[in-house]
C-alpha cells in the first residue's frame, strides 16, 4: 500500500514540474495575438 | 456586478517613478511591489474597484517618458491606450518635476482619450515651495480635469475616483490641440482625408496618425502597411517628410518633438509658480554627500556590507528554532508512521528536503527588508547613479543596474527587468550577467555552509565575500561580452533621482510579505516536487548487491557483546542476568541517565566554552560519588555501560555504511558517480554534484538535495540538522565549503530565468549560451580558487 502511495506522489511530482517548466517557456498562452496583451506576459507578439 | 453591467477600463500611465503604483494599490487594494526608483513595473498590472455603483478595471502600465516606441515598456503602455482604448486615462505626474512629465501629457492628450491629469506627490511639490494654478493648467490643457494626490499618503484617492465616475458619465474628452506650425499643420491636412478610411479598421484618432506618420514611427507604418489604401498614405507621408525635412532643416520628428517642449514650457511658465522653490532640497543635501565622486562607491559598499551581515547574525537565530522545531517535527512524524518507503519519503524527502529549505525563511525576509528599506529611501536610485560610473568601464549601461539589483532577489525577474533597456545589446549583456548577482534562493546555501564551517565572527565577511565576487565577475563578464559578442559603446545613461523618502511601514511590509509568500508557494510547489523526485532517485533501485553482508555483520557484533557481556560482567558477579544483582542494574540506570542529561545539557554548547567545563565537572563528581557509594559493584556497572554503547555505535557505524552503500548504488548516486571525475579537482564529491545537478531546477534545490542525501545518508531515519551533518562529512572542510559557495554563486542560472530567458529573447540560443558559459566560468573560478586555497595550506 505504502508503495502504491509512493508511486502516486511521485508520478504526481513528475506532472507537475514538466507542467511548470512547459508554462515556463510558453508564457501564460497566446493572448497577446488578438485584443492587446491583456496579462499574459509576453511580449513578443504584442506589436 | 450587476449582469450586462459594463466595466470601465482605467489606464494608469505616466513617468517612471510618478507613483503608479502606490495609486494603484491604492485604488484597489491590490500588494503591487513599489519602489522609489525608475521601471519597478515592466508589465501591467490589473485591479479592480467599486465606486458609486460602477466597477472600474485598473490597469497600471509600465512608466514611460513618451510615447515614441524605442523602448518595450513604451510600446506596452502606448499599445494598451491605442490598442485597447480604455475608457479612461489617468495621467499621474510626478508635481515635483512638473514640467518634465508633462511631455507625456501633451502626447497622451493627442490620442483623444478621455483624461484626468493627477497632480501626485504634490505634498512634495508644496515642501519644495512649488504654486500651481490648476484652474490654469486645465485650461492649457484641453480642459482636462486636474485632481491633487499624494499616494503615499493615500490622499485624495476619492477625489480620483469621483472625477473618473464624472468623466466618464459626460463622456467629455478633451478639446486639446497642439499646433505645430504651419508648415506641419499643412502636412498633417494633406494626410488626414487619406487617412480617414483607415480609421473603421484601425480606430487611430487620425491627427494621431498623421504626427506619427511624418514622425516615421516605424511601429505604427508597420500596423498600418497591410490595410486597404494604407500605402497611398505611406507614399504621401514619405513625400511629405522629405519635404518638411528641406523646408525645416531638421528632422521631422526632431521637430514635432521640439514643438511639444516649447508647449510645455509655456504651459509652466503660465501655470506654475516657481518663484518660491528652495533652491537645494534636503535630498540634494544628503547626495552631496551618498554621491560624492570619492565617498559614494566606499559608502555603497559599506551598506552592503553592513546588510549581509545583519542577515546572517540576525536570521541565525530564528533560523535555528526553526531547524530544531522541523528536527522535533521530523523525529515525531518518525514515530508516528509505520515503517516503509512512505515513511522514508515525508520524512526524508519531504521534512529533509523542504524542510532545510524553510529554515531560511528569517534570513531572506532579513535581506528583503533591507532591500525595501533602501528603495524606498531612494538610495537605490542613487546606488545605479553612483555605479554607472563603474559600469560604464565595463560596457554595461547604467540603466542595466536596476535589472542587476533586481537580480538580488530573482534572475528571472532581473531578466523581465531588462526591458526598460532600449538597445537589444544591452539587453542581452544584461540579461546574461545578471544571474551572477546572487538571487535570493543561493542565500540558503551561502547561510548553511557559513554557518558549518566558518565561526560567527567572520561569518558576515564571508558572505559579504561571495556576493561582492558575483558583482566583480558581472562586471569582468560584461566586458568580455562587450568586446566580443556585442562590440560597440553603450549609450548614455539618464536617470532622474527620486527624492529621498522616509519608507513606509506599509510599503515595506508589503514587499516582505510578498517574498515570504513567494518562497512559501516555491517551497510547497517546485522545491517540494523536486525533493519527492531526489528522494526517488536517491532510494532506488532497491534490489542491489552490497558489498558486504551487513545483516551477518549485526548479527555479530550483537554475539561479539553478549559474550563480552557475559565474560566481563555476568560471570565475575556469579548472576545469568543483569537484573539479578538489584545493586548493579540501579547503579547501570542511574549512571546512564546521568550520561543522557548531561548529552541534553551540552548539545548547543561548544566544548570548550565555560559552560561546558562546568557541567562536565559536575558530571565526574557525580561518578565518583556514586564510585565511593558502591566501591565493590561500580566498576562492573561501568564496564556494562562501555559495552552496551560501543555495541550501539558498532550498529550505528554498520547501518550508516549500508545506508551510505544504498545511496552511493541509488540512480542519483549512480549519475553523482558518473559525473565525479569531472568536479573532483574543484574539491567537491560525487553527493555536492548530485545537489548541484538538481539545484538547476531552482538553486534552493541544492540545499532540498543535500538534506535528503544526508538524511538519507544518516540511516537512522531522523531528520537530523544538516549543519551538523556537514560538519562530520570527511570530505568537507572550509575551503571546498567556500569552493562550494562560488560555485553555486555562478554556475548556470535555475529552469525558471533559462525559461524567462528564452521567452525574452524569443530564442533557445541565449538561454544555451548562458548555461554553457556560466557553468564553464564557475568551473574556472572554482578551480582557481580550490587549488590556490590548497597551495596555501587551507582545507586541511
Amino acid at each position: 500500500m505504502q508503495t502504491t502511495i509512493v508511486y502516486i506522489i511521485g508520478a504526481l511530482a513528475v506532472a507537475y514540474f514538466v507542467m511548470t517548466i512547459w508554462k515556463k517557456v510558453k508564457g501564460q498562452g497566446s493572448c497577446c495575438s488578438s485584443g492587446g496583451c491583456s496579462g499574459c506576459g509576453s511580449i513578443d507578439k504584442c506589436r | 456586478m450587476v449582469m450586462g453591467e459594463k466595466k470601465v477600463t482605467v489606464a494608469l500611465v505616466g513617468n517612471p517613478n510618478a507613483g503608479k503604483t502606490t495609486i494603484f494599490n491604492n485604488l484597489t487594494g491590490a500588494r503591487q511591489h513599489v519602489g522609489n526608483y525608475p521601471g519597478v513595473t515592466v508589465e501591467k498590472k490589473e485591479g479592480y474597484r467599486k465606486f458609486n455603483d460602477k466597477e472600474f478595471f485598473i490597469v497600471d502600465l509600465p512608466g514611460t517618458y513618451s510615447l515614441t516606441a524605442y523602448s518595450l515598456e513604451e510600446v506596452i503602455t502606448r499599445n494598451f491606450i491605442v490598442n485597447d482604448k480604455p475608457e479612461m486615462v489617468i495621467d499621474i505626474v510626478d508635481t515635483s518635476n512638473l514640467e518634465r512629465n508633462l511631455y507625456l501629457t501633451v502626447q497622451l492628450l493627442e490620442l483623444e482619450r478621455p483624461a484626468i491629469l493627477a497632480l501626485n506627490m504634490i505634498d512634495v511639490a508644496n515642501s519644495t515651495g512649488l504654486k500651481i494654478d490648476d484652474s490654469k493648467l486645465s485650461k492649457y490643457l484641453g480642459g482636462i480635469s486636474v485632481i491633487r494626490t499624494n499616494g503615499v499618503g493615500n490622499e485624495g484617492m476619492e477625489n480620483l475616483l469621483e472625477s473618473i465616475s464624472k468623466t466618464n458619465n459626460n463622456r467629455n474628452f478633451s478639446s486639446f490641440r497642439l499646433n505645430y506650425g504651419k508648415e506641419i499643420e499643412a502636412a498633417i491636412q494633406n494626410l488626414e482625408p487619406l487617412l480617414t478610411p483607415l480609421y473603421k479598421n484601425i480606430q487611430f484618432p487620425t491627427r494621431w496618425l498623421a504626427l506619427k506618420l511624418l514622425e516615421n514611427d516605424t511601429d505604427i507604418i508597420e500596423s498600418v502597411q497591410g490595410l486597404e489604401g494604407a500605402q497611398q498614405a505611406l507614399q504621401m507621408s514619405n513625400e511629405l517628410r522629405r519635404e518638411l525635412l528641406r523646408e525645416l532643416g531638421e528632422d521631422v520628428e526632431v521637430f514635432i518633438a521640439g514643438q511639444r517642449y516649447q508647449f510645455v514650457g509655456k504651459v509652466y511658465q503660465h501655470a506654475v509658480d516657481s518663484r518660491n522653490v528652495n533652491a537645494e532640497t534636503i535630498s540634494d543635501k544628503i547626495d552631496k554627500f551618498l554621491t560624492n565622486r570619492v565617498f559614494g562607491l566606499p559608502i555603497f559598499f559599506a551598506l552592503m556590507w553592513l546588510v549581509f551581515n545583519l542577515v546572517f547574525t540576525l536570521g541565525a537565530i530564528p533560523s535555528d528554532m526553526i531547524d530544531a522545531g522541523f528536527g522535533a517535527f521530523g523525529s515525531y512524524l518518525d514515530g508516528i508512521i509505520s515503517d516503509g518507503p512512505l515513511k522514508s519519503l515525508i520524512v526524508d524527502g519531504v521534512v529533509g528536503g523542504v524542510g532545510s529549505v524553510l529554515v531560511f525563511i528569517p534570513s531572506i525576509l532579513l535581506l528583503f527588508l533591507a532591500i525595501a528599506i533602501l528603495e524606498d529611501t531612494g538610495y537605490m536610485a542613487r546606488a545605479a547613479f553612483i555605479m554607472d560610473r563603474v559600469m560604464r568601464r565595463f560596457g554595461l549601461h547604467g540603466k542595466s543596474f536596476i535589472p542587476l539589483l533586481l537580480g538580488f532577489g530573482c534572475s528571472a525577474t532581473a531578466m523581465m527587468g531588462t526591458r526598460t533597456l532600449e538597445n537589444p545589446r544591452d539587453r542581452i549583456i544584461t540579461m546574461l550577467v545578471s544571474p551572477l548577482m546572487s538571487c535570493s534562493a543561493k542565500l540558503p546555501v551561502y547561510t548553511i555552509l557559513i554557518a558549518a564551517f566558518f565561526e560567527e565572527k567572520i561569518a558576515g565577511n564571508v558572505l559579504f565575500s561571495i556576493y561582492l565576487l558575483g558583482i566583480i565577475l558581472a562586471m569582468i563578464m560584461a566586458w568580455v561580452f562587450r568586446t566580443t559578442l556585442f562590440e560597440g559603446e553603450s549609450e548614455p545613461f539618464v536617470m532622474e533621482l527620486p527624492p529621498y523618502r522616509v519608507p513606509t511601514f506599509k510599503s515595506v511590509l508589503i514587499h516582505m510579505w510578498e517574498r515570504s509568500t513567494l518562497y512559501l508557494k516555491k517551497a510547497g510547489t517546485i522545491i517540494l516536487a523536486a525533493s519527492i523526485l531526489m528522494w526517488f532517485l536517491t532510494t532506488y533501485p532497491k534490489d542491489i548487491e552490497y558489498a558486504k553482508d551487513y545483516d551477518g555483520l549485526l548479527a555479530m557484533a550483537e554475539e561479539a557483546y553478549s559474550e563480552q557481556v557475559v565474560k566481563e560482567v555476568l560471570l565475575p558477579l556469579s548472576i545469568e542476568e543483569l537484573s539479578e544483582n538489584a545493586k548493579v542494574a540501579t547503579l547501570v540506570d542511574v549512571i546512564q541517565q546521568e550520561e543522557e542529561s548531561f548529552l541534553e545539557q551540552t548539545k548547543e554548547l561548544e566544548e570548550s566554552s565555560s559552560e561546558y567545563s562546568v557541567l562536565m565537572a559536575a558530571k565526574e563528581q557525580k561518578k565518583q560519588q556514586l564510585e565511593k557509594e558502591n566501591t565493590e559493584v561500580y566498576s562492573y556497572a561501568e564496564k556494562y555501560i562501555t559495552l552496551t554503547q560501543s555495541l550501539e555505535e558498532n550498529k550505528a557505524n554498520i547501518g550508516n555504511e549500508k545506508s551510505g552503500e544504498n545511496l552511493e548504488k541509488s540512480y542519483a548516486g549512480q549519475f553523482g558517480k558518473a559525473i565525479e571525475p569531472a568536479i573532483r579537482p574543484l574539491g567537491f564529491d560525487w553527493r555536492i554534484g548530485i545537489s548541484l545537478v538538481s539545484g538547476v531546477t531552482a538553486k534552493e534545490v541544492v540545499v532540498s538535495t543535500m538534506g535528503t542525501i544526508y538524511s538519507i545518508g544518516d540511516g537512522n531515519e531522523n531528520a537530523s540538522s544538516m549543519t551538523k551533518a556537514l560538519q562530520k562529512d570527511e570530505h568537507m572542510n572550509p575551503l571546498v565549503a567556500y569552493a562550494l559557495m562560488i560555485f553555486v554563486l555562478i554556475y548556470s542560472p535555475c529552469l525558471a530565468a533559462l525559461a524567462v530567458m528564452k521567452r525574452e529573447t524569443n530564442s533557445w540560443k541565449w538561454p544555451a549560451v548562458s548555461f554553457v558559459y556560466s557553468t564553464t566560468l564557475a568551473w574556472i573560478v572554482t578551480f582557481l580558487i580550490y587549488q590556490g586555497g590548497k597551495l596555501l595550506g587551507f582545507g586541511s
